[in-house]
């Protein structure tokens, strides 16, 4: 892809389509763009040098919570109560370069990757305004190991998970999700980790460069407007009348306070990895040209959320009605009863199924992609188990609903109709201490 | 432009009557049947005039409704612009090039006598949506639409279990349903409709296959984007999925089709079959050509028709399917007029005529070889693929078997919003049920067609002496003699129970135009059983 220009474009999508791109192209524009020079040249900045950005706080690693995940706390609220997700985010997959499962090997390798990571948060806050980030690792990165995770760690490799999709299975080593409101710290970021530079932000970062292989970088934006400004992919009309306010494509909020689960209940609470939590990350393309060229708002309303929703307008034009609940508690508890009444079911209220003594039980990290120029999201979750996953996708997918109402296998169940599924990864993401290259048995590994 | 005069078509031997159901007919605009002006076709040299040997359903029509070279001369070259975009102009161009003389519309006659100016041609160059006549204010029950679809049928693919048969064609407008709301799908800033059918290689028969069919379409090495079409139920085509989809630049054009799990309860020759997804590809060619010869197929029937009781010829099912597209239509069924003597008027008065009580007084049998379900006499206009009425369907002719045909005892084929439930009990101990217990099933069909109607959710009761002895939901089940049903076993029933049949969801599959106005009840229909 190619950077559109600044002076065709709103800032906010220049630097969407910035980290889109990545690497030190993409890391000038953003700095050619904040400095006002509007053209995207970066003669005034030297993107290799980790040079301090302007306005992105430094960190300090002692302040820095004991879980990977705990990102709550620095992250502002909305005035409903709302967790605020950072804006922009980008996935890593990587490999080994390095054969861990020999001590040594493993030892130094730990050692540079967890000073790089420490130099991390001394480079950036610890908030969206610096940098949040996990590394996460797969189950094909435990197997190398002699021994097993502990049986109070649930990470199954990825699977299919519905009759309706054939997804191929991420089986890269380690996910590294980095998370800011400054694409210019993302991109900073990402070039001191993975690229030839030793700083970010005016700090030194360790060099790791030879630790990975790249596998895959997956990008994404989640904000108000930012769906409406990238209608120009397929996979959306492009006069789609998404709201102003909604942040997904299919012009919604999403994230609603009540129907994420807390930091708290994704964590796994007992063994070695306690502090730890599992991530699942799904790789959807979406598909909205019937969406908004053929469904009304009430249609949408109906199968986003559920008829009753539409109903009652409960909802709003983009979910500004719903404050920082999506109003699910209420509805009839046999789906499949209501199903057969109202012949279409809502995707909130079928994932609330899902909830347990009315709690919800994962915590979405979610956020919009226009990676390849499509429609999509990146459906990342955290939950103390994968199994905690696989339930709520199975209460998701009613299939039961579709077996015994007039409610399709996707046509009126849910957003079904609308979402395809490419990929499936799971991963681990251990607490703060352990972060770096974990052994199945990471107590033992001390 | 004026409506077709019936009285003085000579060609018309029916007599029309004045309570016609659909005598509110939308006066279509001259804007629908002009046709474009010598502008229009001034400015693309690469109008195609020669034949095609590409495979398009009005191939089939009779050779003298086909336009001529001169006829393609006269009308406006059709750019891609002009097809998606000047849909009114298409669609008066294969209006004009219909020279069959029992079909005939008038031809338009431009009130002004200047057709550039009117209005409604600027709109249609502007707003990418074919305008085609819509019959306004249809009945509540499947009616006759204005014309004929036309489209290319793309020779069937294998994927997996599933033999698919892509169709393409201009973009349509469909009604889609959500729960108890219908919503007319426009077909604004799209290329084309994409539909594909789907069958059992074996046995021809077309399977309800809505669960997880996905279609990527791509132009040809280039990224595809994916769409899960809509189920649904069309007069010509019976059962099928379909949407609008936009496309890019003409070209060769990739449809990789997943069909997924067939989710219904299989039995029979179906038991343990179509259990995985499979996967294949068509391809098809978006280009000038095509989008000529879809709009010149467009076969309207004469306007006295529109808004009737009835339906198209679904040109679509029975077992050779897609073998008979290329013929000279279907075989006709051995208990109707065979379609050539249908212009003699003898046997039949004109439709909405004559009301008939039920023939044999019988709620649960209404119809009969002579009478629809409405109790009017059977009539039947056109030939082959362009046969339409309310004709008695041959074997063949449908998706189902005829109520008469399907096995067990049957109890009756009750009418819910144009529905028939053609209900059957069959004996203790079939092949249907696990131990010794009665096996009901409901077939809901379209009416005339005999398209199954799937995505409904349908319960009954069986009751004795005012007790209800049973009550369940029955399960949509796919069989290879009883066809697509709902059903359930019964433990226990005797002669003169009363059996309710509900339909608590109507099919919740999109509709083609005559369609969108039917099997949108909820309601009970109940039966008198007479044991097997």
């Amino acid at each position: 892809m190619t950077l559109p220009d600044p002076a065709d474009v709103p800032r906010r999508e220049f630097v969407k389509a910035a980290v889109a791109l990545g690497g030190t192209v993409g890391l000038s524009a953003c700095l050619g763009v904040n400095e006002g020079e509007g053209s995207g040249d970066d003669d005034s900045v030297d993107p290799t040098a980790g040079d301090d950005l302007d306005g992105v706080p430094t960190g300090d690693p002692d302040s820095v919570p004991d879980r990977q995940h705990a990102w709550n706390d620095s992250l502002p609220t909305d005035e409903d109560g709302n967790v605020k997700t950072p804006v922009h985010h980008v996935l890593r997959l990587v490999d080994l370069a390095v054969d861990v499962a020999d001590p040594a090997a493993r030892e130094e390798a730990r050692e540079t990757l967890s000073a790089a990571l420490s130099d991390l948060e001394s480079a950036f806050e610890w908030s969206n305004e610096g940098l949040l980030f996990t590394v996460g690792y797969s189950p094909a990165y435990f197997e190398r190991f002699d021994g097993s995770l502990p049986d109070s760690v649930d990470l199954p490799e990825p699977t299919a998970l519905t009759s309706l999709e054939d997804p191929a299975f991420d089986d890269a080593d380690i996910l590294v999700h980095l998370a800011s409101d400054f694409p210019e710290a993302l991109l900073a970021a990402e070039e001191a980790l993975f690229g030839e530079v030793d700083a970010a932000n005016g700090v030194g970062v360790a060099d790791v460069s030879d630790l990975f292989e790249e596998v895959d970088r997956r990008t994404g934006f989640l904000d108000a407007g930012l769906p409406r400004e990238h209608r120009d992919v397929e996979g959306v009309p492009e006069d789609a009348p998404i709201p102003e306010g909604a942040p997904l494509f299919m012009g919604f909020a999403n994230g609603f306070a009540e129907s994420q689960a807390t930091e708290d209940r994704v964590t796994i609470a007992e063994g070695p990895f306690a502090g730890a939590t599992t991530q699942h990350l799904s790789t959807l393309q979406t598909q909205l040209n019937a969406w908004w060229d053929q469904e009304n708002h009430h249609q949408r309303v109906a199968k986003m959320f559920s008829p009753t929703h539409a109903a009652e307008d409960r909802v709003g034009e983009w979910g500004e009605e719903l404050a920082a609940d999506p109003a699910v508690a209420d509805l009839p508890d046999d789906a499949v009863e209501y199903a057969r009444d109202e012949g279409v079911v809502g995707h909130a209220q079928k994932a609330a199924r899902a909830r347990e003594d009315g709690d919800p039980i994962l915590l979405r990290r979610d956020f919009p992609t226009t990676d390849g120029d499509h429609t999509g999201l990146h459906f990342l979750t955290l939950q103390e188990s994968i199994a905690d996953f696989v339930r709520v996708r199975e209460a998701m997918t009613g299939e039961d609903i579709a077996d015994d109402t007039g409610v399709g296998t996707r046509v009126n169940n849910g957003i079904l109709q609308y979402v395809f599924v490419r990929r499936r990864g799971n991963y681990l993401v251990p607490p703060r201490e352990y972060r770096s290259l974990p052994t199945p048995d990471p107590n033992a590994d001390r | 432009m004026p409506i077709a005069d019936h009285e003085s078509d000579q060609e018309m031997n029916h007599t029309h009557e004045q309570d016609h159901d659909a005598a509110d007919l939308r006066d279509p605009t001259a804007t629908d049947h002009n046709p474009p002006t010598t502008e229009d076709m001034s400015d693309d040299p690469s109008i195609r005039t020669e034949s095609t040997k590409r495979d398009f359903t009005e191939a089939s029509r009779p050779a003298d409704t086909e336009p001529t070279e001169a006829d393609l001369e006269t009308h406006a070259p059709l750019t891609r612009r002009r097809v998606v975009a000047g849909g009114a102009a298409l669609a008066a161009t294969a209006l004009a090039g219909c020279s069959d003389d029992e079909h005939v519309v008038d031809e338009p006659e431009a009130d002004d006598g200047d057709p550039t100016d009117d209005e409604g041609s600027d709109d249609a160059d502007e707003d990418a949506v074919p305008e085609l006549p819509q019959v306004e204010d249809p009945p509540e029950a499947a009616y006759l639409p204005t014309h004929f679809e036309a489209m290319e049928h793309i020779d069937p693919v294998v994927a997996g279990e599933y033999e698919v048969e892509g169709m393409v064609t201009y973009p349509h407008l469909f009604w889609n349903v959500t729960g108890e709301e219908v919503e007319a799908a426009e077909p604004a800033g799209t290329d084309v409709h994409l539909m594909a059918t789907v069958r059992d290689p074996e046995t021809g028969t077309i399977l309800p296959a809505e669960t997880g069919l996905e279609m990527v379409v791509a132009r040809e090495g280039e990224e595809g984007t994916p769409h899960a079409p809509w189920p649904m139920i069309s007069q010509e085509m019976g059962f099928h999925v379909g949407d609008n989809v936009p496309l890019g630049e003409d070209g060769t054009y990739e449809v990789e089709v997943r069909v997924g799990a067939i989710e219904a309860r299989k039995t029979g020759e179906f038991a343990g079959r179509f259990e995985e997804p499979g996967t294949g590809t068509f391809t098809f060619e978006f280009d000038d050509e095509f989008r000529r010869e879809v709009v010149a197929g467009i076969h309207y029937l004469d306007e006295e028709h529109w808004g009737a009781h009835g339906s198209l010829a679904n040109h679509v099912a029975g077992h050779e399917g897609h073998d008979e597209h290329n013929g000279d239509g279907h075989d006709d069924g051995s208990d109707h007029d065979d379609g050539s003597d249908h212009d003699d008027g003898s046997d039949h008065d004109g439709h909405g005529g004559h009301h008939h009580d039920d023939a044999d007084g019988d709620p649960h049998h209404p119809g009969d070889s002579h009478h629809d379900h409405h109790g009017d006499e059977r009539w039947d206009e056109g030939e082959g693929h362009h046969r339409f009425g309310t004709y008695l369907r041959g074997g063949d002719e449908g998706e189902l078997p005829a109520a008469a045909e399907l096995p067990g005892e049957l109890l009756g084929e009750p009418v819910i919003g144009d529905a028939l439930l053609a209900t059957t009990v069959l004996d203790r101990g079939s092949r249907f049920v696990e131990d010794d217990e009665y096996y009901l099933a409901v077939s809901p069909r379209t009416p005339y067609n005999r398209s199954m109607l799937p995505m409904m959710a349908l319960t009954y009761e069986l009751r004795r002496d005012g007790e209800t002895v049973e009550s369940d939901s029955l399960r949509d089940t796919l069989d290879h003699e009883l066809g697509y049903h709902y059903a359930a076993p019964l433990a226990d029933l005797e002669e003169g129970d009363e059996l309710v049949v509900t339909i608590d969801t109507p099919t919740n599959a999109s509709r083609h135009a005559g369609y969108e106005t039917a099997f949108l009840e909820t309601g009970d229909a109940e039966l008198e059983v007479t044991l097997p």
